[in-house]
């Protein structure tokens, strides 16, 4: 079982192997958005965690696929405990780096011992110099503290304290379950889902999904999904305009629409260039 | 002008309207009286439709462009062909304030479509938006999922256009 990390309404993918699985296997693909933490610019392509749309992460956890998981919200009081836990871990860290650098220098030194007194000798048969050698030998070498390595867990270091997440109700974490907007999209992903689409979300050209026939790194996308409800209105000018962007980037607007019984009603829209 | 087609016309093109006492040889058009005489849908309905008729047979070369009423939907619709010999289409023509869903438009395709001749082909109708200054866009809708050109094709009439925009320069 995958398992998807949920924070705030935002719902995380962080094993290689899962994002894979769910690319290659499931249809779904989610969004990298995961950086080195000192350059997040450093490469066009962004690696992982996934983040998927929330239609993603309840269709996965709908079919059983998937298990979202939560981190429960700690108090503050554990939180000070911590970070005094992580400061202290830190300085004994850097008690301890200091001291093995100093042995290393030592060791450096004692290796050296003949080559450096082979060149001692041979300065003091030239020109008469102040002896500072003896005393640099006997010196703490400078170790600062910006010359701590620091460890970065890539895994969570510690037992998980993650729990299941209930998604069929709303909570800090889960904000989307009985949201209107969100009901109506996730009805339409799941059934284009089902049809064999792959589904990104549609921010690029206006609409709620980019439909692929596969894996989007191989084909263009086919439609721009367009999730309304029967009812709502639907102004022509919006029409126009959603159609006519369609049209120029290739892609045929679709118009969809979930009905009282449960199906979905698509609608193709397309510039008909008349001559 | 407007205060006056508005009082005495109704649902009136205030322009119609305006004009009426002049002998005005669009409200006196044979095929405008005939939208007219089907009785479903109001003047400025019908008016739109008129443009939209004028369109496509004189702008647009259509063949057998006729006008048929949707009661049902207060609606007139055109059957029209595109070319002589092809297949019938149907062009709903509509002011671009009017109010519209997604329901409004199945509706409109399921009715309009129940006179259609091929009943294997998808539903689909060609709705003809009217701006307020006569300009018309004309949008296919289809029921269900129509793939779109494939994008090779599009870069070879990009490639065929772009020669010929060479030749143009020398």
């Amino acid at each position: 079982m995958l398992v998807v990390e949920v924070k705030a309404g935002q719902a995380l993918v962080w094993s290689a192997e899962a994002a894979r699985t769910l690319r290659e296997r499931l249809g779904v693909g989610g969004r990298p958005v995961g950086s080195l933490a000192r350059g997040p610019r450093q490469n066009a392509r962004l690696g992982l965690p996934l983040l998927l749309l929330p239609e993603e992460a309840r269709l996965l956890a709908e079919i059983g696929a998937a298990t979202l998981v939560t981190a429960p919200r700690r108090e503050s009081g554990p939180q000070a405990q911590a970070a005094a836990a992580y400061r202290r871990e830190q300085e004994a860290g850097f008690r301890e780096q200091r001291a093995l650098a100093a042995e290393a220098r030592q060791k450096r030194l004692k290796d050296l011992a003949e080559h450096i007194a082979r060149g001692r000798a041979k300065k003091q048969r030239g020109p008469p110099e102040s002896g500072q050698g003896e005393e640099g030998a006997g010196l703490q070498p400078p170790f600062p503290e910006t010359a701590m390595l620091v460890q970065l867990p890539t895994a969570r270091p510690r037992p998980a304290w993650a729990r299941p997440l209930d998604w069929h109700h709303p909570s800090p974490d889960w904000p989307h379950a009985g949201n209107p907007a969100h009901e109506l999209r996730y009805r339409v992903y799941k059934d284009l889902w089902e049809r064999g689409y792959f589904l990104t979300s549609g921010g690029k050209f206006g609409g709620d999904f980019l439909v692929y026939p596969g894996d989007p790194l191989r084909y263009h996308a086919h439609f721009v999904a367009q999730c309304c409800a029967p009812g709502d209105p639907l102004p022509l000018p919006d029409l126009v305009c959603a159609g006519r962007l369609g049209t120029n980037v290739r892609k045929t607007l679709l118009l969809c629409s979930p009905q009282p019984d449960g199906s979905v009603a698509y609608t193709s829209l397309h510039w008909a260039g008349l001559p | 002008m407007e205060a006056s087609g508005g009082a005495d016309g109704g649902g009136v093109h205030p322009l119609l309207g305006a004009l009426d006492g002049q002998n005005n040889w669009m409200t006196g058009h044979p095929q405008f009286l005939e939208m007219l005489e089907l009785d479903v849908a109001e003047t400025s309905q019908v008016y739109t439709a008129f443009l939209v008729y004028l369109d496509l047979l004189e702008a647009r070369n259509w063949h057998e462009v006729k006008s048929v009423g949707l009661p049902e939907l207060q609606l007139i619709c055109l059957h029209g062909h595109e070319k002589e010999g092809e297949r019938l289409q149907i062009v709903v023509p509509t002011s671009v304030h009017a109010a519209f869903s997604h329901e409004r438009i199945r509706e409109i395709m399921t009715h309009a479509c129940k006179l259609q001749v091929e009943q294997d082909s998808p539903m689909s109708i060609t709705l003809a938006i009217v701006e307020s200054d006569s300009t018309i866009v004309y949008y296919k809708l289809t029921d269900g999922f129509v793939m779109p050109d494939p994008p090779d094709a599009a870069e070879e009439i990009d490639g065929k256009q772009w020669r010929k925009k060479k030749k143009l320069k020398r």
